[in-house]
């Protein structure tokens, strides 16, 4: 157990007894060596499942929300103490994205920051452990910096870091969590800028090509919604993709009905699933922190994170803007300066 | 659905170079087969035998939709000034084969058969049914999220199957299951008797994959057990970390649940039928806006409730073939297996 992973459960546990929090959302061990999953800890005595390692892949901030949407709440959940959460650098910069469109105040939240390393893909590694038929039932994994050291079955085998992380994190630019109010682990330098070439490569096709390549990208779409419920800036309660989600009360006339309009239909075709995926986009531009958590997501391998990045270079290009990065700042897709560029108008 | 009652099964050989030959003689059929694209297997309409890859553990989507499609267009409607309207249903002609199924996807094809056939006969599933034949290859490298021997399955299983091949070095050793099965192999003259050596290596292979599945559980207790446990809490923590998306439905090869739309595009409209999911929201709304599964936990329980109780009492198996697809491709690292283990301690 690392001393990060201690004092967090000891940070955790204090809390809890205090009555600070109802309760912390954390990661513990997953269903294999190769995932953690979110935890939620409501009692004291559970804060040792907690785990802090580099295979915290998920963005917990949405849970935040989530815990918002419930419909029907149980009478200790009406209680309006804070949610405990541990928050990575990457992270932190949608949770202050919903900080800024007051959908939490930072009343409601105590932020566990932490400095992190990077953290891996379990599909990169596994496929490299296959390849090398390492078994996974014991495995355990170390850092030594550049490397990670994996031992199995008492062998160790070391596989470079840039080949098994998260894709996020070979050009991260905040590896500490940027608001916080406990801090675990030491605080991490870096000189990193965003690394847009995939997206440039992409750019840089003629535009059959582009068509194709997202064409084939979408076709592939099944439509389990796992990229938007995944998103923490997707938070609607009702999405524009869900027609049937209108709320119908006692009120409603029967030409409400009627004129809510269908925006997407729920056939599986690449028509309607560029629909899908272009609305979704439009959405979160301008709000979206590449958390990179929609192509994890996927079960389809959908390179989604190819256009996240895209909105992140067109709104860093177009309007000097980044999400994510300061409480106090208006969306920018609700603010108008003089010097915005009107092209995208014309 | 079966037509195997009186057909005396028999075993034949094939040698791994004539399996392309053998295919190429089934051009009156659409073969659908595992093919990998970006490291992403799925099943597709094979034009070339080559496109097939049979190195694979499972398809990340069982080949259900070959049976059950996505979308399923029931009728089509054209409007002319002149003539009035002009309704079209597709004729459902195409023969298909689907060829390198697993034994749990064909066990989910069964499954389904009943859901189609025995209350009510539904004419798209039991004509696309009727017209296909079921070429299943034994899995001899079951994944770790792999439980089907716990669940009334086995690697080798022959629920649904009109055919189990199994590797056997330079041959497959091939298990003739039905009559629609015969009729191909006698439109080939790739196969040949089995020897007794032949017969003795299948069975060794079947028997080490299923010694693979080392972790069996027994869920044989849960129909009854659930019967007493639709308001315990269980429900509320295991829920927590659902995102509430759809990939562990669809991704499964017993879930059929679907939705019935009209869809209009000025002089035409079509009426398609599309997969629905049990974690969606929408799923359960009424029109008149009240919800009978609001929260997530009571849409969890319901995915859990169904498989292994409710599809239990109504057809007497459960409705989970323990491919671990909802475990593999879950954002969230939800794991079923945990999940049954702990009811079944109750």
């Amino acid at each position: 157990m690392s001393d990060i992973e201690g004092n967090i459960q000891a940070k955790v546990k204090k809390l809890l007894e205090d009555g600070m929090i109802k309760y912390f959302i954390g990661y513990e061990s997953g269903s294999d060596p190769l995932h953690t999953t979110p935890c939620f800890i409501k009692k004291a005595e559970d804060v040792d499942k907690i785990v802090w390692n580099p295979f915290c892949v998920n963005n917990l901030v949405g849970y935040l929300t989530d815990d918002k949407k419930r419909e029907i709440k149980k009478d200790e959940e009406k209680k309006t103490k804070s949610i405990g959460i541990l928050v990575k650098g990457c992270d932190s910069k949608s949770l202050v994205q919903l900080l800024s469109e007051h959908k939490i105040e930072k009343n409601e939240v105590v932020i566990f920051g932490v400095s992190c390393n990077g953290v891996i893909n379990p599909k990169k590694l596994e496929k490299l452990l296959n390849g090398k038929s390492i078994p996974l039932d014991s495995l355990t994994l170390q850092s030594d910096g550049k490397n990670y050291i994996v031992t199995s079955d008492k062998k160790k085998y070391s596989f470079p870091k840039d080949k098994i992380e998260m894709d996020k994190c070979r050009d991260c630019t905040q590896p500490n969590t940027l608001i916080y109010d406990e801090f675990f682990g030491e605080k991490i330098k870096t000189d990193a800028k965003k690394d847009y070439t995939a997206v440039e490569e992409i750019e840089a096709l003629p535009l059959e090509k582009r068509w194709e390549f997202w064409s084939d990208q979408f076709a592939k779409c099944i439509r389990c919604s796992a990229c938007r419920n995944v998103c923490p800036v997707c938070y609607c309660k009702e999405c524009a993709v869900d027609s049937a989600d209108l709320v119908i009360t006692p009120q409603t006339t029967s030409v409400e009905k009627a004129n809510k309009m269908p925006w997407l239909e729920k056939n599986v075709e690449l028509a309607e699933n560029i629909f899908f995926h272009l609305t979704r986009m439009m959405h979160i531009a301008g709000r979206c922190i590449n958390c990179g958590e929609c192509e994890r997501a996927c079960p389809m391998n959908i390179r989604l994170s190819l256009l996240t990045k895209k909105l992140e270079k067109e709104v860093k290009g177009m309007f000097d803007y980044e999400a994510g990065i300061d409480v106090e700042a208006k969306p920018l897709l609700s603010i108008f300066e003089e010097g915005d560029p009107g092209e995208f108008i014309k | 659905m079966s037509s195997s009652n009186k057909f005396k099964k028999e075993d034949f050989v094939i040698k791994k170079k004539d399996v392309s030959q053998f295919l190429k003689g089934l051009s009156d059929y659409t073969i659908y087969a595992p093919h990998n694209e970006d490291d992403t297997i799925l099943f597709k309409a094979i034009v070339n035998p080559d496109e097939i890859t049979l190195q694979f553990t499972n398809s990340v989507k069982p080949p259900k939709h070959i049976v059950l499609p996505q979308t399923e267009t029931m009728l089509k409607i054209t409007r002319d000034k002149e003539k009035g309207y002009k309704i079209d249903e597709p004729e459902l002609k195409e023969k298909n084969i689907l060829f390198g199924i697993r034994p749990c996807d064909a066990k989910g094809i069964a499954i389904l058969d009943k859901v189609f056939s025995e209350d009510y006969e539904d004419p798209y599933y039991t004509k696309r049914r009727k017209n296909t034949i079921l070429i299943g290859f034994a899995c001899i490298d079951p994944h770790r999220n792999c439980f089907c021997t716990s669940v009334g399955g086995s690697p080798d299983s022959t629920d649904g199957l009109d055919m189990l091949w199994t590797d056997i070095g330079d041959r497959y050793y091939v298990s003739v299951l039905t009559k629609k099965g015969m009729e191909l192999i006698k439109k080939s003259d790739t196969f040949s008797k089995v020897t007794s050596k032949n017969t003795k290596v299948k069975d060794q292979v079947h028997k080490t994959a299923n010694d693979k599945i080392s972790e069996k559980f027994n869920a044989d207790a849960l129909p009854k057990k659930l019967g007493n446990m639709f308001e315990d809490k269980y429900w509320d923590n295991m829920s927590m970390k659902c995102l509430g998306c759809g990939s562990c439905t669809y991704l499964c090869p017993t879930c059929y649940c679907f939705d019935i739309n009209d869809i209009e595009y000025r002089d035409k409209a079509k009426r398609v039928r599309t997969w629905d999911s049990c974690q969606f929201s929408s799923y359960t709304i009424h029109t008149s806006g009240h919800n009978p599964r609001p929260n997530k936990e009571n849409r969890m329980r319901n995915r859990i409730y169904h498989k292994y109780k409710y599809h239990y009492d109504n057809y007497n198996v459960l409705g989970c073939v323990g491919c671990g697809r909802c475990i593999t491709y879950c954002p969230v690292d939800m794991n079923i297996k945990a999940t049954i283990k702990e009811l079944t301690k109750r």
